[in-house]
């Protein structure tokens, strides 16, 4: 039967199936097939559906993607309690595993709300950031719901193209709009002392950006979040 | 100031904005930027959200879509009012436009739920659709599989290759129920009579033609 051959499936199947685009998978799985994939690719799991990248990165993606992580780190130099990462791989639940553009957290070890699993994060970090091309992203929908429900404290989304900054912080469960002050300044209930100026962001104003953010850093708020989180740590130790 | 200059969008986003993966769009929106997209890009509207599909197609997904081709042409060719469709984008609803691996549909004036509107798409429900899946885990047993449903397509034929495995699902009180085989692997659609499908052949690579032709004088009768 000469036709019988032609569709026989010759070769087997890999012994770890590849990601897919919208499979349905659980955490582990997902884990387990997205350490098989080639090197180039990224893949995310939300909500139980992966999600797989493979468009090459715009320069007005990476532009902020970099501010916002010097503005990240300048903050963190302050206290060795805080810790920033860039694209680590975050396993939130049974169905949720991504790479934020950038993550801010408190430290395993003062107390904050994730922890190290091997290689990775595991646990909500207490600010997420994304970097979306518009407000139709995932960024603002299933990923959105995932931390949210994840419980990831403060979620901060840029978007490119509407030129917007959207920061939710986490009230009873669901994420509010934070408000900026009367000054339009933005200032994270989490970390406080994080301020942001979102038009200097926007417009990639690094300078104006650490600025605000001295400001903040200088402010009586950050400076008794820092002692206070400093004596609850030493009475801890002790 | 200087780093602001590089960062800067110095380039006006386009004025139909890309797809990305995983948007959230209502059909009319997709469709207009699925136009405008480059012309290898393949994307489906599902539930709302937007797949794009960037992966090389593999030679046993080839395969099976081409046999398929054949096994539903021929019943075409053997139906009156009844047409085949290879690859060709559906609209179903304000969020769902997928492009199923293959359907058939009767024609409007013979009692078909879908129409071809005057830009040629196929707006309504085709009576079948035909996906051949890499896996149960893909899509197409999930969320296209609710769309699908919701949809109203009568019968939906997902075709799993490296399970060696057809689940065909027939809509019954708008709920998709499975339909079995007989004992000899031999599957016949309930909405198109006639349309009998060999699975056993299928994965053992054996002739489709001698069920189609079974069914075909079955119903010809």
């Amino acid at each position: 039967m000469a036709v019988a051959r032609s569709i026989e499936t010759q070769r087997e199947p890999p012994e770890v199936p590849c990601l897919e685009n919208g499979d349905r998978l659980d955490q582990p799985t997902f884990h387990e097939r997205y350490l098989v994939m080639p090197g180039d690719v990224r893949a995310e799991l939300i909500e139980g559906t992966v999600y797989v990248m493979s468009s090459p990165v715009t320069r007005d993606h990476a532009g902020p993607h970099a501010l916002i992580v010097r503005w990240l780190d300048t903050f963190a130099d302050e206290w060795d309690a805080l810790e920033t990462f860039d694209n680590v791989t975050v396993i939130l639940s049974r169905n949720g595993e991504v790479q934020p553009d950038a993550i801010l957290r408190i430290k395993p070890s003062h107390g904050g709300n994730t922890v190290d699993r091997g290689e990775y994060v595991e646990g909500a970090p207490e600010l997420v950031i994304e970097i979306a091309r518009s407000s139709v992203a995932y960024d603002l929908h299933q990923k959105k719901r995932l931390y949210e429900r994840a419980g990831a404290s403060e979620y901060l989304v840029l978007l490119v193209t509407e030129q917007e900054i959207r920061w939710f912080v986490l009230e009873k469960g669901h994420y509010q709009m934070l408000k900026p002050g009367p000054d339009g300044i933005l200032r994270s209930r989490q970390f406080p002392g994080l301020w942001l100026d979102p038009r200097a962001m926007i417009e990639g104003a690094g300078r104006r950006v650490l600025e605000v953010l001295r400001e903040g850093i200088a402010s009586p708020e950050h400076q008794a979040w820092i002692a206070a989180r400093k004596e609850n740590g030493s009475r801890q130790v002790d | 100031m200087a780093v602001a200059r590089s960062i800067e969008t110095q380039r006006e986003p386009p004025e139909v904005p890309r797809l990305e993966n995983g948007d959230r769009l209502d059909q009319p929106t997709f469709h207009e930027r699925y136009l405008a997209m480059p012309a290898n890009a393949r994307a489906e509207l599902i539930g709302g959200i937007v797949y794009l599909m960037t992966s090389p197609v593999s030679r046993t997904h080839g395969r099976f879509h081409a046999t398929l081709d054949w096994w539903l042409s021929e019943y075409a060719r053997s139906t009156p009012a009844v047409e085949g469709l290879d690859n060709t984008t559906v609209i179903l609803g304000v969020f769902t436009e997928p492009q199923p691996d293959l359907a058939l549909r009767h024609l409007p004036d013979h009692g078909g739920g879908s129409e071809v509107r005057e830009d040629d798409y196929v707006e309504g429900s085709p009576e079948l659709v035909v996906e051949v899946s890499t896996s149960s885990a893909a899509y197409d047993l999930n969320q296209k599989k609710a769309d699908y449903e919701q949809a109203a397509v009568q019968e939906y034929i997902v075709v799993l290759p490296h399970e060696r495995e057809v689940r065909w699902f027939s809509l019954v009180n708008g709920q998709y129920q499975p339909i079995n085989s007989g004992d000899d692997g031999v599957f016949k659609s309930e909405v198109f009579p006639g349309l009998w499908l060999d699975s056993q052949a299928l994965f053992e690579g054996g002739d489709l033609r001698e069920a189609l032709k079974d069914g075909l004088a079955t119903e010809n009768q």
